[in-house]
């Protein structure tokens, strides 16, 4: 497995430390090496182990043990990595689990051959010592070497008897002197591999023959180790790997010793059969620690093996698992919405094309993730967009006056505004969903069936038609409009139903017409009323005198002119509201319009606690005179309400969105009756004592020239609340 | 060890000798030393024991005769300085297995084995100058 890791900045890289690591890796792989020299330096020292000598083998012994403590420093180390995985483990460390299976096994797969083949071993080698040295070998070494013994003990009789025999013939004056011969005469009739000596201790004094460089001086430390013939006609024999000889002793004291030298290819049999005899013995004299020399280098290379096989597995289980350990942080993190996240490790094997792909797939997703966003962060927009023009529908649809309800291609109701609910007595959770036949009141019902079907029938995309309808508890005027929704390719999608209140545009005609019978009325009883108060005063200073004691002339007269002067003010009043100018609109703070208003109505009415609030109303298209003129015609109608004690509310707030100013006036008074209010801006209607019933149709008629409406409804807990709703700036 | 003998195993010692003058209360002074190396090995072919002293070999048919050969010891050692009447001198003799003559195959047992792992402790005897 070629791999390369490497450490990146924020990437993920292999979580050991790799310089850490690889000190131990070098650390393990130098300590093996160490050992399987030292171990062959040893095998080799101790061949020659035995030449050197015994205190000489230190050195060895040192080696030995090195080799022993380098073993151990593998345990430990092996142990060491052992007991990380454990702890890696029991730590949750990822990968930690897969790599101690790994080590497992492949310390199993080592250990169980291992140990098989060791107690394979140990047994044949100590059933192999045992049957040799306890068998027939030993027999027949021993046979064999009694066999060569015997040949060479045969020999050596046969040297003594010769040696004897020519020993009388052995003058010591003839043989000793330089340039006799007559010594080797004595080899007449011999073959040539035999050789005389005459000796005196270690000490040659003659020879014939020729015994080989080795006998002559082996000869000589047996006679010096006192195995020579101890007197005169003693015949004594010595035996060698080589040689056979047989010794008497002279009549000078000297030795005559006759060797035969034994040929070289029976010299050479006979050494080996000494030297397996010995071994023989040597072997079964050390059997146990023979026996325990092999175990002992058994158990050593088994252990070596399997603390190396450890070693190994580990390797590879880190070699196999740090990129599944990568993986699984890697994984980890983009689950954990990281999508930056990149391995780094690089391998030409599966491990590192599964990397490579994780982190194409990191890289896909990020960029999917990126397209994601955009598309929704444009749909999120294009949303915004969508409730926001909803918003501004349903606002609109809200705060209109008319009602409006919207039926899908079913009949079912899709939507219906505030306005309609109100009108056509139905909450919008109970309707929306139903079909509008069981939703709405029959009559309600029946006049948008009868224009959907006039709609179907004529083909038009929209139909209205000016209809009496109950709402309320009373029948009011009202225009329905129905509008055909129709897709792109003309498809039927529903109906908009609306439901436009025209009581309001009712009663703005009979004000108009009000104001045109007050305008003539005015007009007619105006120019007579100059005349009769012309006259009665005239009546007064011309006859006053002569009617002194009449007290009746001076009250009728009296009369006449008071009630002119009653019936000018009512003509006045008649004449303001019936030439009530068109509103000149500029732009200003109806704020300040509202407070100057307030303050002349506190000082007018101490008695009466009044509040203005105004908000967002600084720069309002509005008639100042008009507008302060309503006011002040609301704020009358609710002292009168009020009977000079109490408390009012005047609010003047304006809605940005809508660009809608409404101006209230809220009371804690007595509050309008019920079957008042259709009424109430109506001229010439009023409860008040003396009212001339205008203020409030006044009102209104300013209201209807700023564009917008008024209505009254309860007050909470207790009173009337006033609502004048107009446009900032108006259009046109 | 009569058994190795037999067994063919060559068994070589190594004695020692110290000769010191005792100094009471301090270290001894050392006055001379010797070492003495003795080999012997049977041959079981012609059964005799090959000893070898001051370098010569020696061919001895007798086991006891053999053991004695490595054993009694007639060394002369130079001293210095010379003895002084009145002085007491300490002689020490120690002797340990020197080398272990093992056939080929047998030659890396004894570094598994201790039984080559003989040495005597140091045997002490006192001088006097007559």
């Amino acid at each position: 497995m070629n791999s390369n890791q490497q450490v990146g900045g924020s990437d993920i890289s292999p979580e050991n430390a790799p310089p850490k690591q690889h000190r131990e890796r070098i650390a393990i792989a130098i300590v093996a090496a160490i050992v399987l020299g030292l171990t062959l330096l040893e095998a080799n020292l101790a061949t020659i182990g035995s030449s050197v000598g015994y205190s000489g083998n230190i050195v060895i012994f040192a080696l030995i043990n090195i080799n022993v403590i380098l073993i151990v420093l593998l345990i430990f180390l092996v142990t060491r990595n052992v007991f990380k995985l454990i702890l890696d483990r029991k730590r949750n460390i990822l990968g930690a689990k897969i790599r101690s299976r790994l080590v497992i096994m492949f310390t199993a797969f080592s250990l169980i051959p291992t140990i098989l083949l060791f107690i394979a071993a140990a047994s044949i080698t100590t059933t192999n010592i045992r049957s040799w040295i306890g068998g027939r070998v030993g027999v027949a070494l021993t046979d064999a070497l009694e066999i060569a013994r015997k040949d060479l003990d045969a020999d050596a009789k046969s040297m003594a008897e010769f040696a004897s025999y020519i020993s009388p013939k052995i003058s010591p004056d003839k043989i000793y002197k330089p340039g006799v011969d007559s010594f080797s005469d004595l080899l007449v009739g011999q073959d040539n591999l035999t050789t005389l000596l005459v000796m005196d201790g270690g000490t040659t004094l003659a020879r014939a023959g020729d015994a080989g460089a080795k006998v002559t001086p082996e000869i000589a430390s047996w006679l010096r180790g006192g195995g020579g013939p101890k007197s005169a006609g003693n015949v004594v024999t010595l035996i060698g790997d080589s040689y056979a000889a047989g010794a008497v002793m002279l009549p000078g004291g000297h030795i005559l010793v006759a060797v035969k030298s034994i040929l070289p290819e029976q010299a050479r049999r006979t050494r080996s059969i000494k030297e397996a005899y010995d071994e023989y013995h040597q072997v079964r004299l050390l059997d146990d620690p023979i026996r325990a020399s092999y175990i002992a280098v058994l158990i050593l290379i088994t252990l070596l093996i399997i603390f190396a096989a450890s070693w190994m597995g580990i390797y590879l289980a880190r070699q196999i698992t740090v990129p599944i350990q990568l993986m699984a942080e890697g994984t980890l993190r983009v689950a954990g919405g990281d999508l930056d996240v990149r391995l780094e490790y690089q391998s030409d094997d599966e491990f590192g094309y599964l990397v490579e792909s994780f982190n194409r797939m990191t890289g896909d997703l990020k960029g999917m993730k990126a397209n994601l966003e955009e598309a929704n962060s444009s749909l999120s927009t294009t949303y915004e967009e969508l409730e926001r023009r909803t918003k501004f529908i349903e606002t609109i649809l809200t705060n209109i006056s008319t009602a409006v309800v919207v039926l899908d291609r079913h009949g079912r109701i899709a939507m219906i505004n505030r306005i309609a609910e109100q009108m056509l007595g139905v909450s919008s959770g109970f309707a929306i969903g139903k079909l509008y036949r069981d939703a709405l009141l029959e009559e309600h019902y029946e006049t948008v069936r009868i224009l959907s079907r006039e709609i179907g029938a004529s083909g038009n995309q929209q139909v209205e038609r000016q209809v009496e309808l109950p709402v309320g508890g009373k029948n009011i005027s009202v225009r329905v409009s129905l509008t055909a929704l129709k897709d792109e390719v003309g498809g039927y999608l529903g109906l908009v139903v609306a439901f436009d209140d025209l009581s309001q545009a009712m009663k703005l005609q009979k004000v108009l017409a009000w104001r045109e019978i007050a305008r003539r009325i005015a007009h007619e009883i105006r120019n007579p009323l100059t005349p009769i108060q012309l006259s009665a005063e005239r009546l007064q200073r011309k006859f006053g005198a002569d009617h002194i004691d009449d007290p009746a002339f001076d009250d009728c007269t009296q009369t006449i002119l008071s009630e002119v002067g009653t019936l000018k003010l009512l003509m006045d009043e008649f004449t303001r509201f019936a030439r009530m100018p068109s509103p000149t609109l500029t732009e200003g703070d109806l704020g300040e319009v509202l407070r100057n208003t307030v303050e002349i109505f506190k000082s007018k009415y101490p008695g009466i606690r009044c509040d203005a609030v105004s908000e967002n109303v600084s720069d309002i298209l509005f008639d100042a005179f008009q507008m302060r003129r309503a006011l002040t015609n609301l704020l009358e109608n609710a002292a009168a309400a009020l009977r000079g004690t109490g408390n009012l509310t005047v609010k003047c707030v304006r809605n940005p969105d809508l660009d809608w100013v409404r101006l209230s006036v809220a009371d804690d008074g007595p509050g309008v009756k019920e079957e008042d209010r259709g009424h109430l801006f109506e001229p010439y209607f009023s409860r008040k004592e003396g009212g001339t019933g205008l203020g409030l149709a006044i009102v209104s008629a300013i209201a209807s020239d700023h564009g917008g409406t008024v209505s009254v409804r309860n007050n909470l807990p207790k009173g009337a609340l006033f609502e004048m709703e107009f446009p900032g700036h108006p259009k046109g | 060890m009569v058994e190795a003998l037999k067994s063919g195993i060559e068994i070589s010692f190594k004695t020692v000798i110290k000769i010191e003058k005792v100094r009471h209360g301090w270290v001894n002074e050392s006055m001379g030393d010797a070492e003495i190396t003795r080999s012997v090995r049977f041959d079981a072919l012609s059964r005799i024991y090959r000893l070898v002293r001051a370098g010569k070999e020696e061919l001895i048919t007798d086991i006891f005769e053999a053991l004695a050969g490595m054993t009694n010891y007639e060394v002369k050692i130079p001293v210095y300085p010379d003895p002084v009447r009145g002085n007491s001198y300490r002689v020490r003799v120690r002797t340990k297995i020197d080398r272990v003559g093992l056939t080929e195959p047998l030659r890396s047992i004894i570094f598994f084995s201790s039984f080559w792992d003989v040495e005597t402790e140091w045997a002490r005897g006192y001088l006097a100058l007559q």
